[in-house]
């Protein structure tokens, strides 16, 4: 599968190059990633939907991680940010579960 | 139910099981529902009007590999930037860890150090008082109260007395103090030693001299202001037999003897044919009175004059 391989690529260009973000970026990554992680799994139950488009697909995952740093950043700004990341991260946690739960079901019983 | 769950245009909702609705947390319910994105049914939609229509439509994976391989760039630098920051606790411990072994060697250099220095003061001391009868006398007496006071080491047969806390748990928390040691144990045990007839006691290895201080602080036995765990081993040299037979009708001894059954402490005596004591720090003399000029028989001075260390 294509998309597999290329996030393995992308895995291991990034643990090979080492690319250091920037020191202002740096607190908003791990919630960027769950972000992503969040638009990957919606896609990855879209294809077994067969409902996949891949302009959906990065556009949700562009603004997936666009929207989840401005709000960690706006509430670093505004003193709550620890707050805000936890309902940023109990929500995308909360879809990753339930996509997962629906891929799980497409696999092991369809 | 299924028909509440479809979006308001009637577009089917694929892979959507029955879930009962909360219908107080509409906020849930959408969360669950919209985990899968809206737009991929959209999509989804005008793709099949446009194959209906007639249009081809090839599906890339050209996007979706793009948007795979930024996850995979990002996951990487998240995770390596985090296992960059995540030591510097680890370092910090390891730098203090670093720290207090240097020190601790230095001490032990600079303890040598004295040691050695001691060593030659009291050799010149003692080749100094040699040159005179007084001062032989004199040397004499230093060294019976170097002994005495515990700067020399002792070593002989002797007598060792081990207590340890009762091994059973307590009840009630850790403020039932009947389990534990006290410091007034080990002081009576000491001084029945003392009492008995020994020349040199220690505790846990640290001699004690008039002004060692056996103290409790909160759960450990300050001995020397050094804090001590059980179990502590009470060495005293001097005579066996008397000690034993004077330790052992001791009060303390009998009443340990009860003790050891009520509480779960633990005490045993036992004798020894060659202990070694180990010689405390010696004391900071803050008397001290000059020698009159001594001569060899005549002149000697009516009183004898002795370091009085306090």
């Amino acid at each position: 599968m294509i998309p597999g391989l290329a996030l393995v690529v992308g895995l291991v260009v990034g643990l090979i190059m080492h690319p250091t973000a920037p020191i202002w970026l740096q607190p908003y990554l791990p919630i960027a990633v769950v972000a992503a992680l969040d638009a990957v799994f919606g896609a990855v139950r879209a294809v077994l939907d067969d409902v996949f488009d891949d302009k959906v697909f990065v556009v949700s995952f562009v603004s997936n991680v666009l929207i989840a740093a401005l709000i960690v950043f706006l509430g670093d700004k505004l003193g709550v940010g620890a707050q805000l990341s936890t309902a940023v991260v109990v929500v995308l946690g909360i879809r990753i579960f339930s996509n997962a739960a629906a891929i799980r079901r497409k696999v092991f019983r369809a | 139910m299924l028909d509440r769950l479809v979006g308001k245009d009637r577009r089917p909702v694929p892979s959507q099981p029955p879930a009962p609705t909360l219908h107080s947390l509409p906020l849930l319910d959408n969360l669950l529902k919209d985990a899968l994105d809206p737009g991929y049914a959209d999509a989804a939609a005008r793709r099949r009007k446009q194959v209906a229509a007639g249009y081809p439509h090839h599906r890339s994976y050209v996007y979706a590999g793009l948007g795979l391989a930024a996850l995979g760039i990002l996951a990487a630098v998240a995770i390596g930037q985090q296992q960059a920051g995540a030591p510097d606790a680890a370092r910090a411990r390891t730098r203090l860890v670093n720290q207090i072994s240097v020190l601790t060697s230095n001490i032990d250099l600079f303890t040598k150090q004295l040691n050695s220095l001691r060593a030659q003061t009291a050799f010149a001391r003692d080749r100094e008082l040699a040159l005179s009868k007084t001062g032989t006398e004199l040397a004499a007496l230093v060294r019976s109260l170097e002994l005495d006071t515990g700067v020399t080491p002792m070593s002989g047969a002797g007598l060792t007395v081990r207590l340890s806390d009762s091994a059973k748990p307590i009840a009630g928390g850790s403020t039932r103090d009947e389990g534990r040691i006290q410091d007034r144990d080990v002081q009576d045990v000491v001084n029945a030693l003392w009492a008995g007839g020994a020349r040199g006691v220690s505790v846990n290895g640290i001699r004690l001299t008039a002004q060692t201080a056996i103290r409790t602080a909160g759960q450990a036995i300050l001995v020397d202001f050094r804090a001590q765990l059980s179990p502590y081993v009470v060495t005293a040299v001097g005579d066996p037999d008397q000690l034993q037979v004077s330790f052992n009708d001791s009060p303390v001894a009998r009443r340990f003897s009860t003790w050891t059954q009520l509480y779960g402490l633990g005490f045993s005596v036992s004798r020894s044919k060659s202990l070694n004591l180990a010689a405390a720090a010696p004391i900071a003399p803050r008397h001290a009175r000059r020698l009159a000029p001594v001569t060899s028989s005549t002149g000697a001075p009516s009183s004898p004059p002795s370091p009085s260390t306090k």
